[in-house]
Order: C-alpha cells, then sequence, then structure tokens
C-alpha cells in the first residue's frame, strides 16, 4: 500500500472521528438530539457523557476530540498534497506528537470509562478505535515518510 | 607514570554515531506500537478487574444501607426539583394513568392511595415519581432507603419504602401500604408488613381484581396498576444517582421520573381544584394534563 493511499485512510478515519465527535458535541448542547445508545448495564453512553468527567476545562470531551479530528484531518491532508514526497520535519513531527496525544488521551479516557466511572460508552469506543488505527498508521509509515529526504 | 597508548573509547556522541541509518531511513517508531498495545491492555485488564471490585462493593453498600433514614442529598435533590427542569421534561409521551370512576364533587380533600410492597421492582420504580410530585404537594417524613428484592427480576433495584411515611399537605390525603417487605423467609415467602383497611381493600380489589402492584389510584379518577416505566431504567444507578439525575433531568432515568412525575401531579391538580397554582399552571405540568385522559368535565 503506498504512502498516498494511507494518507487517504487518515483522512478517511479523521472524518468519521469529526462526524461521530460532533454527533457528541451535539447532544452535549442540545437535549432535543437523541443518544442513539444503550443507557442501561455496562454498555451505559448516557452515564458516560452526562458524567462530570465528561467535561475537561469547562469544554466537553467529545468538542476537545473534534478539534483532535480536525487537526488529523488537516495533517492527513497536508501529507497528501505533498504526492508522496519527502515530509518536512515539521509535519513529519506534528504527525507524531499529535498521534501520541490522541493514544495518550485514548488510555486516560479509557481508565476514565472503566475505573472512574464503570460503564463503557459505544460511541466513545468508536472514536478510541479511530484515534488508535490513526496512531498505528502513524507510526507505521514514517520510516517511509522521510525514506526519500536521507539525513546530510 | 608510564602510559601506554591509549584506545579511543566510543561515546554515543561520535560521528559514527550520527550516521543516517541504511538506506537514508531514520530509526523506525514501530516499537511503539506493541508499547501502546501492553498500555491499552494494561488498562482494560485493570479496569475490568477493578470493575468487579467495586460491583461486589456496591452490592455490600446496597444492602448495608437497606433500611436507612433518607439521607439529606437525596431529599434534598428530590424536592427541589427546578422548575425549569420540570417543564421541560413535560409529559414525554402517551399518559399512562387511565381515568376511572367521576369527578369528585364538593369540597372533598381527594385521597391519593398507594399500595405497593418492598420486594417488587415495580413498586420500586413508581415510589420514585411519586415521591419526587408528592413533594410539590406537601412534606414527607419518615421515608427510608430500600432496594427491590435481590431475588427477583430486577434485583436490589434503588427505591425509598413508604413503610414509616408521615406526610402533610394543603391538598391531599395521602394512604400507603407496603404489603411486604424485600427479604424472604425460610419458605420462600415475603413478611407481611401492612395491611389494606377495608375501605382501601375494596377499592383495590374493585379495581384491580388480579391484586397486581404496585396500584395507584388519584382522587378516586385516575389509576395505575403495574409499572409507569421499566426498572431496567434505573438498574446499574443507587439512590445517590438516581436523585442527583433529577435537578438536571437529562438522563434516561431522571426524564422517566420526572415526565410520570408531571403526569401524576397533573391528575392531582385535576381532583384537588388545581392547587397549587405555581404547581398545577406550570407549562411541564399542562403539558402533562393534554395527554392525560379526560371526559370534558
Amino acid at each position: 500500500m503506498s504512502l498516498q493511499a494511507w494518507d487517504r485512510v487518515r483522512l478517511a478515519a479523521s472524518l468519521i472521528g469529526l462526524g461521530i465527535a460532533a454527533y457528541l458535541s451535539a447532544l452535549h448542547y442540545d437535549t432535543a438530539v437523541s443518544l442513539v445508545c444503550s443507557s442501561s448495564g455496562a454498555v451505559n453512553c448516557e452515564r458516560v457523557l452526562t458524567s462530570p468527567q465528561a467535561v475537561w476545562n469547562g469544554i466537553p470531551v467529545a468538542l476537545w476530540g473534534m478539534i483532535w479530528f480536525a487537526v488529523a484531518a488537516t495533517l492527513a491532508i497536508l501529507s497528501l498534497v505533498r504526492h508522496g514526497a519527502a515530509e518536512p520535519p515539521w509535519l513529519r513531527w506534528g504527525g507524531i506528537g499529535w498521534a501520541v496525544i490522541g493514544a495518550a488521551a485514548v488510555l486516560r479516557l479509557l481508565y476514565t470509562e472503566l475505573v472512574v466511572i464503570g460503564s463503557i460508552c459505544l460511541w466513545c469506543t468508536a472514536v478510541h478505535v479511530l484515534v488508535i488505527g490513526l496512531f498505528v498508521v502513524q507510526m507505521l509509515t514514517d520510516a517511509t515518510r522521510t525514506s526519500t529526504n536521507p539525513e546530510p | 607514570m608510564p602510559q601506554g597508548p591509549r584506545r579511543k573509547i566510543k561515546t554515543g556522541a561520535g560521528p559514527e554515531m550520527r550516521r543516517p541509518a541504511p538506506h537514508g531511513r531514520r530509526p523506525s517508531l514501530v516499537w511503539t506500537l506493541p508499547a501502546l498495545g501492553v498500555a491499552v491492555a494494561l488498562v482494560i485488564v485493570g479496569g475490568i478487574v477493578h470493575q468487579r471490585q467495586r460491583q461486589s462493593a456496591s452490592r455490600l453498600a446496597l444492602a448495608a444501607a437497606e433500611g436507612t433514614p433518607l439521607p439529606a442529598d437525596i431529599a434534598r435533590n428530590l424536592a427541589a426539583i427546578p422548575e425549569p427542569t420540570w417543564d421541560r421534561v413535560g409529559a414525554d409521551g402517551a399518559a399512562r394513568l387511565m381515568l376511572v370512576g367521576t369527578p369528585p364533587s364538593g369540597n372533598v380533600t381527594p385521597v391519593v392511595l398507594y399500595v405497593g410492597a418492598e420486594y417488587c421492582p415495580y413498586c420500586a420504580v413508581m415510589r420514585w415519581p411519586l415521591v419526587a410530585t408528592l413533594d410539590r404537594f406537601g412534606t414527607f417524613t419518615g421515608l427510608a432507603l430500600s432496594t427491590s428484592s435481590a431475588t427477583d427480576v430486577f434485583p436490589r433495584t434503588p427505591t425509598l419504602t413508604l413503610l414509616r411515611q408521615r406526610y402533610e399537605s394543603p391538598y391531599l390525603l395521602l394512604q400507603t401500604a407496603e404489603l411486604q417487605g424485600n427479604i424472604q423467609d425460610a419458605s420462600g415467602r415475603y413478611p407481611p408488613l401492612q395491611h389494606l383497611t377495608d375501605t382501601q381493600a375494596a377499592l383495590f380489589s374493585h379495581y384491580d381484581s388480579s391484586g397486581s402492584i404496585p396500584f395507584l389510584i388519584i382522587g378516586g379518577r385516575y389509576l395505575l396498576t403495574g409499572s409507569p416505566f421499566s426498572p431496567s431504567v434505573l438498574q446499574g444507578m443507587d439512590w445517590h444517582a438516581i436523585a442527583a439525575s433529577l435537578p438536571v433531568g437529562t438522563t434516561t432515568a431522571a426524564r422517566a421520573i420526572l415526565s410520570f412525575a408531571n403526569e401524576i401531579t397533573a391528575a392531582i391538580c385535576a381532583v384537588d381544584g388545581k392547587a397549587p397554582a405555581s404547581v398545577c399552571q406550570s407549562a411541564g405540568v399542562r403539558d402533562a394534563a393534554q395527554v392525560l385522559p379526560h371526559t370534558g368535565n
């Protein structure tokens, strides 16, 4: 699979994540939006999304997710428009840094869901899978991104 | 002191180490993948173990709190649900109360009669909206924490027992009967707790020939036998979580409780001369009154 094909995957995953995060943000702000998810038992989106932990620094976690996916999509587009040419260091490290921030946030949110809240939200899990997937793609393709740009 | 030829010591900072990797590649970051996998696995396994321990502790806590007088935070959350929350939730669907009997004539204080049992999970559900409603018309004392039976369906549904309740209201009379407890004896039966008076028994058998509980009749006019919503809505929550969700009114549990409470409120307003006006004229109650069955008088 070519680097460009992987970057298209990154872009697609980022846009899907952006859509899910936008839906969860709308749920937070508009009570007329209905939640399509189980609300009882171990899988309980409602309990997770209405918990105090669903807001970080005064901003819903879902909105932070939107910001993260928007930046991830932008990074994917910036990689795509290079048509497979070597990436400058700022783009490479930007992608790596953003993926690490995302993965670290997923670990923290998983801990919060399982240990603090005691319920799992399926929508959040879908977002976590996308973030981890983007991390994996970023790390797997890292060598390819710089292979045509060796150090002097 | 004689010195032999010195050996050149390679350090990591030497020029040999700064040469680019073969084929001009930087060191691979693929090692981060198993590291992340291990971290995710640790969080998930740790979380599941913690969750199981918490569920076990929660069961013990529910059992230990059984019969405890209503804690202040729960009483406060039940009695101080903001009007905007009531209004926003409104009726939330079709009426569950049926129209029976005729409207009261003359200046008679309407009676609200509840019949249930502590073991019954459907009664456990009914008590939350009932207490939230009656807190709008008067003041409770003597309420205590309880759960439905641990061995019935929807085990240990958190609720409040009305066994020793006392209620004062200028608008209505409350009569309640918890017929049986929630812990089975050696023969598997739940112990009898309270008995119906002859008048109550006549009303109960007249409108509920199968004897199903919970039974709620308001002013002899509005009736519900059975659960207003599924006890599954309350599963996994404790009393504090349920009560804390009510002033906000956004969770499924809170909406289910408050919407039925609005309906009971509208029914009481229909039989007590629409008093107090601050309650009966509120948007949420008017919304609920529209879905209540009417005879037109």
